[in-house]
């Protein structure tokens, strides 16, 4: 169900370190409302779906919001 | 752009290329020329990912089958380089 790349979807290079903002990326990240809830969400509603088209789209996109939004 | 940085940009830009096609496939799978897309770009990310295995080390478990040893754990994470 979950499989790590080490690298990055695109290329990403830190330059300097930003407490504040690093802590807003990470509940953008994991909080309330962060992607991760969003890629769960994709991911739970797929199961209800009755059709297989639209089945793997919820996987794919729920698997790319995991990739894309939460790659670290 | 370092040798390092280049080819590992290689890898992600065809896996982009393929994660993309890959979703305008699930909607349009009769799509023909999609489909060659998709493997052709297929074939340059498998090229790219081994030219950079082979010489920086791991991208996922499975790049280490052949290894005799574990270097998965070895910095740099991606956040790291």
């Amino acid at each position: 169900m979950w499989s790590y790349d080490k690298s990055l979807i695109y290329p990403v290079k830190i330059k300097k370190s930003d407490p504040s903002l690093a802590k807003k990326i990470m509940s953008q990240f994991g909080g309330p409302h962060g992607e991760m809830g969003a890629a769960t969400r994709y991911l739970t509603q797929r199961f209800g779906v009755p059709y297989g088209e639209i089945t793997g789209i919820l996987t794919d996109v729920g698997t790319e919001d995991a990739n894309l939004h939460l790659k670290s | 752009m370092t040798e390092k940085e280049e080819m590992l940009f290689n890898v992600q830009k065809y896996r982009f290329a393929l994660i993309d096609i890959a979703m305008y496939l699930d909607s349009h799978k009769n799509d023909k020329e999609a489909m060659e897309t998709f493997k052709k770009y297929g074939k340059d990310y498998l090229e790219a990912k081994k030219a950079y295995v082979d010489k920086f080390g791991p991208l996922m478990h499975s790049d280490l089958i052949g290894e005799s040893k574990w270097t998965w754990t070895d910095a740099p994470w991606p956040w790291e380089v």
